[in-house]
């Protein structure tokens, strides 16, 4: 079966209309607007602790969000050696630049002109 | 009347940029509207090339200096001799997205950086760049686009050092001129011996000749080498993060579309210099496609992977900008390695041509996205004085059209519809399937952790309490940074809606002139 | 036979410069390694030009049609272009040289390695 060009945005075309998306979206957030104002406007003190940041239940109360050098704590502890790796490598040492260079020269040398796979 | 264009485009900005001197004397308002005026006029004659060479697919010539711009064979000889200008599809479609450019990074930056007595020489070296980026696009000489891309180098570095008075930019622009330096060393190199085997250096008398010996191949892998290190594609991206981060915000903008003129400069060596398989023992197109579609996967996955991590906004911007990168040389390194299978062109065809697409449509796609997050990167410097995360918060408070801005830029780059890089990403992972099912996998990991990083930045800096002992400057913002933002982010909007129209006007007449032999 | 030598010439040139450029530490030296680069880029164009027994490419005052051997007049444009930009790239590189000394004291690039975080 031969992949036409283009086909698959033809056949999205058929649903993407942008003027039902726009009035949809608008639509939508009339509806939810409404809603909130009609349904929850009692449960908002501003004056209380309820606009304060979470503090995931502890007591105190602080005035910052999380910092973002800890939102993704976890991600970065499992991949600690990987990270290690790469931040030695992107110290800004200016030798390096040429070095990965000079590498990728030789692999395509070795690739392009002499056939190697 | 639209034969002289090619060459007034060029002209007219190095012209108005020679004078500025002169003119900066009577004061602040005329250089500005100058300037302004001329920015506005290269973009309205690139328009008005659209409807000659897009729709209709003519090549306009336009020979330097000649009595006959049109004619490029001279009478009475068998070989171009001057400096050829030529602009079709794919030079058309670069020289429309660095004019936009230019246009909305000047109209930032005329609030943006405060008058000193040196931002005469910030609007010279800001015209240019311009005028380094559209003379690139246009010419079709070896040694001319040498000069225009050292031109673009010299003057880009010079303005990523513009803050002297702190200590980074400069090393910064050293950095950045010694990449650009040895880069153009070496594709010089690959130019003298391309010289040396055919005694011209005009493109397409060498696409005509081209015998892919050995002499050829290595400056293939030169040339090769020495534009994907100034496009900032893996393993040689480390100069990328370093050199975004200490520039002024609409200088980071200009230094994107630049790195994308460079992408230019190698497709254009890959299709039309050595796009001609007329001889014996051609270079084999299947390695060259393989070797660019591994420099594609290394940029994708670690850009992403080291800006998950930063605490530092534009650092953060400048990684995801090489792993962007990584998308369109994978989808153009698909079209290279299908280009002559020996089918008769069904693969390319069938589906060769549909990443070749998805590629140079991201190509926009990801610029527009990423110049406007880096202008709101801007606005977060001058709202904070500092880019790091860890010291911003709540700057929705008072912002409410950065905030629905960077939104929009975010979404937009990390392939979410209706915005426009989903369309060009969908074509991406389609074809690419057909080719191969593991790239297509990474592409749409990487397309996650995108979403991730970019969502850290926006929990980071702009939701959060309302502080204002960390804000440092809380005046509204001025109209001219306001008006450059809505205009990428309504480009934005007019791509993502309307993909096909886009698809047909500009990317469908790019392929067709940079591929010319099926 | 003259032309072997020179292009052993140009590689020696290409070679040092590289090398130079990978190892030297101090930002000063590593202009001047990319000096050498381009001029090894430079002789290599020259010697392309070169034919033997050949006369420069002048008109005025030229030995006669039937015995005119000239060298090839565009390498040495070439060249001139990319000496005069050479020299530009040169003299920013060395006045952002001289804005890190003042700023930072050092020239060393292991010792200026330390300066992502900044504020």
């Amino acid at each position: 079966m031969i992949f036409d060009p283009y086909i698959l945005l033809q056949k999205i075309k058929i649903i993407w209309m942008p003027a039902v998306f726009v009035s949809l979206f608008i639509f939508l957030c009339l509806i939810v607007w409404l809603w909130g104002r009609l349904f929850f406007r009692n449960d908002y003190n501003r004056g209380s602790g309820q606009v304060k940041p979470f503090n995931s239940g502890n007591i105190e109360e602080i005035d910052y969000p999380v910092p973002s050098s800890s939102l993704y704590w976890g991600f970065r502890k499992v991949l600690g050696g990987y990270y290690d790796f790469m931040q030695r490598l992107h110290n800004g040492d200016l030798n390096d630049y040429l070095k990965w260079m000079i590498i990728f020269t030789a692999v395509c040398f070795m690739l392009i002109l002499g056939g190697l796979l | 009347m639209t034969d002289n264009f090619p060459v007034l485009i060029i002209a007219l900005p190095l012209l108005v940029a020679f004078i500025l001197p002169i003119v900066s004397r009577a004061g602040v308002k005329p250089r500005n509207i100058l300037v302004f005026l001329v920015i506005l006029a290269v973009n309205i004659m690139l328009l008005s090339l659209v409807p000659e060479v897009m729709i209709r697919g003519k090549i306009l010539y336009s020979v330097i200096g000649s009595a006959d711009p049109a004619r490029v064979v001279p009478e009475g000889l068998t070989f171009p001799v001057r400096i050829v200008l030529r602009v079709d599809g794919f030079s058309l479609f670069m020289a429309l997205l660095s004019g936009f450019f230019s246009l909305v990074c000047f109209i930032f930056s005329l609030r943006f950086i405060p008058e000193h007595g040196r931002k005469n020489y910030y609007v010279l070296l800001f015209l240019l760049m311009m005028t380094g980026m559209l003379g690139l696009e246009f010419t079709n000489d070896l040694f001319n686009f040498f000069v225009f891309l050292e031109i673009l180098s010299i003057s880009g570095a010079a303005l990523v050092s513009y803050r002297t008075d702190r200590s980074h930019p400069p090393y910064a622009g050293y950095k950045y001129l010694l990449v650009s330096t040895i880069a153009t060393s070496f594709f010089l190199l690959g130019v003298a011996l391309c010289y040396a085997q055919y005694g011209s250096l005009n493109m397409e008398y060498i696409h005509r000749f081209m015998n892919h010996t050995l002499l050829d191949r290595m400056a293939l892998v030169f040339m090769l080498a020495a534009l994907a290190m100034k496009a900032g594609a893996a393993p040689m991206h480390m100069w990328v993060p370093d050199t975004y981060s200490e520039a002024p915000a609409p200088v980071t903008a200009m230094l994107v579309i630049s790195s994308q003129a460079s992408l230019y400069g190698l497709f254009r060596i890959c299709f039309t210099l050595f796009g001609n398989p007329i001889s014996r023992d051609t270079i084999n197109y299947h390695t060259l496609g393989w070797i660019i579609i591994i420099m594609g996967v290394l940029s994708m996955f670690v850009g992403v992977t080291m800006a998950l991590v930063q605490h530092d906004v534009k650092r953060l911007m400048a990684f995801h900008s090489v792993s962007q990168t990584g998308y369109l040389l994978m989808g153009i390194g698909v079209g290279v390695a299908v280009y002559t299978l020996n089918d008769g062109g069904a693969a390319y065809n069938s589906y060769g041509r549909v990443a070749m697409a998805g590629g140079i449509f991201h190509i926009m796609n990801y610029s527009i996205s990423k110049g406007l997050l880096f202008l709101t990167a801007g606005v977060m410097f001058r709202r904070f004085g500092t880019c790091d995360l860890d010291r911003m918060t709540g700057m929705a408070h008072r912002d409410t059209v950065t905030t629905a801005v960077f939104i929009i830029g975010a979404l937009a780059i990390s392939g979410i519809p209706p915005f426009n890089a989903f369309s060009s990403k969908l074509l991406l992972y389609e074809s690419v399937y057909r080719f191969s099912p593991v790239l297509s996998i990474i592409a749409m990991f990487v397309s996650v952790l995108t979403l991730a990083s970019f969502t850290k930045v926006f929990y980071s800096a702009f939701l959060g309490p309302c502080r204002s002992d960390i804000l440092v400057d809380e005046e509204p913002l001025p109209a001219g940074m306001i008006a450059g933002m809505t205009i990428m982010a309504a480009a934005i909007i007019v791509t993502g809606f309307l993909p096909s129209h886009t698809l047909n006007l500009l990317v469908d007449p790019a392929i067709s002139g940079l591929v010319t032999i099926f | 036979m003259t032309n072997f030598f020179l292009y052993i010439t140009v590689v020696l040139l290409l070679f040092f410069g590289v090398a130079t450029l990978l190892f030297k530490r101090n930002l000063i030296k590593i202009v001047i390694a990319l000096n050498i680069l381009e001029s090894g880029v430079n002789l290599f164009f020259i010697t392309l030009a070169f034919k033997n027994d050949a006369t420069a490419p002048i008109f005025t005052l030229a030995p006669d049609l039937a015995e005119l051997k000239m060298v090839l007049p565009t390498p040495q444009a070439l060249i001139l272009t990319n000496i005069v930009i050479g020299f530009a790239t040169s003299a920013l590189m060395l006045a952002f040289a001289v804005l890190v000394y003042r700023n930072n004291k050092t020239l060393d690039i292991r010792k200026l390695k330390g300066i992502e975080i900044h504020d």
